[in-house]
């Protein structure tokens, strides 16, 4: 699974607990970053930090390990991330650290992109195509998609050989499928259920002769 | 299977003349958790329970749980083939399984997929898999009856057609052995059986194909197994796809249909095990809350459908189809009450030339024999308990009757039909009506006669009678007996015609005595065939056939122990 698939779905899907705190953490920090008007570097921070976390595994457990205590693991987040990111962000890591839920964070800036999304009018739009789309293609793509969707799409692009031709693009869980790919599976489907129908056919004429 | 070039071109030209960029639109979410005949899955927000979902690789699914960020979907296939990260779409429709004529002689998969390298199945027509029962107003009662061929059955509790009778046991006590004779004695019927092996090994479910094979029963039987290899999912659904399947022929042709769920007990098995692993709470014995609704809405699945009337012009020798369209003032006259209806609207506002008909599809239904397994004779265990309330009656099959030798070891006492005896034939009712009691009342006798009591004359000839009827309702696997014939010999043991023969002759006495019914008094038997009661010419002629039958066997018999005396000297 790549780093922003594990990012666009957090560990503990099905943990309902840790939804609805990452959705109250959410709420909070959105809020206070709207009023700062720094939605938009909030987000991309949080969603800096947590590839960082991603990427590097034993940070996050030396955190919330237990080895150390509140005030020095405190003390290690203001040494790691002051300065380097928004205060509210620095924050909110103190706050999760404090209250013992440091290991919400993957959840947590799941949450806040998703509700970020919704607050700025934008949505994230998954796009395969079999190879490489020019800038333009891409304008052009983002406008088309704009005016159906009457959202800011945020697109991710990626490259699928065996598509063939054709695009595949994916909104939230809807998907629309125009590669060669898949009318070439529909073009076998349909030889194979033609092929049936002559098979049950002619055994039919057969029973009928004898 | 080969392909030939110019059919592919001929398809591939089409396709190019007539190509649209077309978009497909689905919903879609992504396995982020699969094993066992269940995955967890992450999307298909829209989704709705029951609804159909297919895998990346083809195989089909079932969103089953629906909780606030994921789906838990139960996989009808080869779950090990699925791995996370997969795609998963919604297909926006409910399961379905292929049904129809062509489906009979087949053995096929819970899905309707042929199992037995006979060939692809084609149909136009399908089923859902779940489907809502027939309500208060398309349903009649059960009066029509449907002979099993087992003389202790059809006498003492008889099955009609539309009725639920459960079938309930230890293993190794005859249970399936009673559903095959159930299912051989439909032959020439017009009934279509439908055979449901649930986690059966498929050595079992080989030889009992094998079975009704050899019996000319796969002419009008379609057989679906899930093996005991099967996952959890399709183990459950294999009732209900079996249902569908016996619907079609009940609800579209108007005909009889008998359903064996071989058995129920294991199914519920397999919807616990998914159950847990769905994490839904468990409740006794770690069934689900709604195991019993499971049951039940199979169940009730079955009916006898309410005939459906039209009033049309009289047909001459030519009978055409007669559907719902065909009445001449459109309208359609429904059950009893409909047929009142007709007849009077009939008498009033047409003229002579127009008859009230019965429609070609209506009136048509689904017997159901669940079979249950007990554990050392546990009828009060959860799963029994629920299905004995819910079906119309219940076989008791005994093991230590089994193992004396009593076969079918059905235990009379316990074994009731709730509604049958309404549909038994009226000659039937009249032999076996005191058969039941009379029994019970031998086996406290015999009880009371194993203390070496000395008995008095009444007493000792009701036990030698009562040891010959249970001789006499022994019978065979896979010979199942006429209707006819069943009231004959009973009617003769019942009447004391059997008191003077020894026990260990009784099934040769049967034998023989059929044999001659059949061609030395054929006319007697035909006449019995005919008017299906006990009339007074019926009984005088049975009285004199017993009688000079009777003599011929007592001869025959002094003659086989002189020559074994002879042999012996």
């Amino acid at each position: 699974m790549s780093t922003t698939e594990a990012l666009a779905q957090p560990a503990t899907v099905f943990d309902e607990g840790q939804m609805q705190l990452s959705r109250v953490y959410s709420q909070a920090i959105l809020s206070a970053a709207y009023k700062s008007n720094v939605v938009a570097q909030v987000v991309s921070e949080l969603e800096g930090i947590t590839s960082l976390f991603h990427s590097n595994r034993q940070l996050l457990a030396g955190l919330t390990s237990g080895v150390r205590n509140t005030v020095e693991t405190d003390a290690l987040i203001v040494k790691a991330f002051q300065g380097n990111v928004h205060e509210l962000v620095l924050n909110l890591l103190r706050v999760l650290n404090e209250k013992g839920r440091l290991n919400l964070i993957h959840a947590l800036v799941h949450r806040v992109v998703r509700d970020s999304d919704r607050l700025l009018g934008r949505c994230r739009v998954k796009v395969q195509a079999a190879q490489h789309l020019t800038e333009a293609q891409i304008q052009t793509l983002s406008r088309q998609l704009q005016d159906r969707l009457g959202l800011v799409p945020v697109i991710e692009f990626s490259v699928v050989p065996s598509l063939i031709g054709g695009l595949v693009i994916r909104v939230g869980d809807l998907q629309f499928d125009s590669s060669i790919r898949s009318r070439l599976e529909q073009l076998r489907k349909n030889l194979l259920e033609g092929k049936i129908h002559e098979i049950q056919s002619r055994r039919d004429q057969l029973h009928t002769s004898a | 299977m080969k392909f030939r070039a110019d059919e592919i071109s001929s398809i591939l030209q089409r396709e190019i003349e007539q190509f649209q960029a077309q978009t497909t639109r689905s919903e879609v979410g992504q396995v982020v958790e699969v094993g066992d005949g269940i995955a967890r899955v992450h999307g298909l927000s829209g989704v709705m329970t029951g609804e159909m979902v297919t895998f990346q690789n083809g195989v089909k699914g079932l969103a089953f749980n629906l909780e606030e960020t994921s789906v838990g979907v139960i996989i009808l296939g080869d779950y090990k083939q699925i791995h996370e990260g997969e795609t998963v779409t919604a297909t926006s429709a409910l399961l379905r399984v292929p049904v129809g004529e062509a489906m009979i002689g087949r053995v096929v998969n819970p899905l309707g997929e042929p199992i037995d390298n006979k060939g692809p199945i084609v149909t136009p027509h399908s089923r859902l898999v779940e489907s809502t029962a027939p309500g208060i107003a398309g349903r009649q009662p059960v009066d029509e009856p449907l002979q099993t061929g087992i003389k202790a059955i059809d006498a003492m509790t008889p099955i009609g057609r539309g009725q639920r009778e459960l079938i309930i046991g230890d293993r190794k006590t005859g249970k399936t052995a009673i559903a095959i004779d159930a299912i051989l004695n439909q032959k020439g019927q017009g009934v279509i059986c439908v055979y449901v092996a649930i986690a059966q090994k498929e050595s079992t479910t080989a030889s009992l194909v094998e079975i009704l094979t050899q019996h000319g029963a796969m002419d009008y039987t379609i057989v679906v197994s899930a093996g005991a290899s099967d996952p959890s999912p399709i183990q459950y659904i294999a009732p209900y796809a079996g249902c569908a399947m016996a619907e079609y022929f009940m609800y579209e042709k108007g005909m009889p249909t008998l359903c064996v769920y071989d058995d129920l007990s294991k199914q519920a098995v397999a919807y616990r095990e998914l159950s847990l692993l769905l994490r839904r709470p468990p409740g006794r014995e770690a069934f689900p809350g709604d195991v019993f609704y499971a049951h039940s809405r199979l169940l009730e699945r079955s009916a006898k459908l309410a005939n459906k009337y039209v009033i049309i012009k009289k047909r001459g020798e030519v009978k055409s189809e007669i559907n719902e369209q065909s009445g001449v003032n459109g309208k359609v006259y429904l059950g009893v009450p409909g047929l009142e209806e007709a007849t009077h609207e009939l008498k009033h506002s047409f003229a002579d030339g127009h008859e009230v008909v019965k429609t070609d599809s209506s009136g048509g239904s689904l017997t159901a024999l669940p079979v249950i397994e007990t554990l050392e004779g546990e009828v009060s265990a959860y799963i029994p308990t629920n299905v004995i309330s819910i079906t119309d009656g219940q076989i008791y099959l005994q093991p230590n009757l089994f193992f004396a030798g009593v076969r079918p070891a059905i235990d009379v006492g316990i074994s009731v039909s709730r509604v049958g005896g309404k549909a038994q034939i009226n000659a039937m009712k009249k032999v076996a009506g005191g058969l039941r009691l009379d029994l019970a009342a031998f086996r406290e006798l015999e009880a009371f006669a194993q203390l070496g009591t000395e008995l008095d004359k009444a007493t000792q000839l009701q036990l030698d009678r009562g040891y010959r009827m249970v001789e006499l309702l022994k019978q065979p696997m896979y010979q199942p007996m006429g209707a006819i014939d069943q009231v004959m010999v009973i009617y003769a043991g019942t009447e004391g015609y059997l008191d003077n023969v020894p026990v260990t002759k009784v099934r040769q006495w049967e034998t023989g005595f059929l044999q001659f019914m059949r061609e030395q008094r054929s006319e007697v038997r035909n006449l019995l065939e005919k008017e299906q009661k006990l009339t007074g010419d019926v009984i005088t002629g049975l009285k004199t056939a017993l009688e000079d039958y009777n003599v011929d066997f007592t001869a025959s018999l002094k003659k086989e122990s002189g020559a074994l005396v002879g042999a012996a000297g």
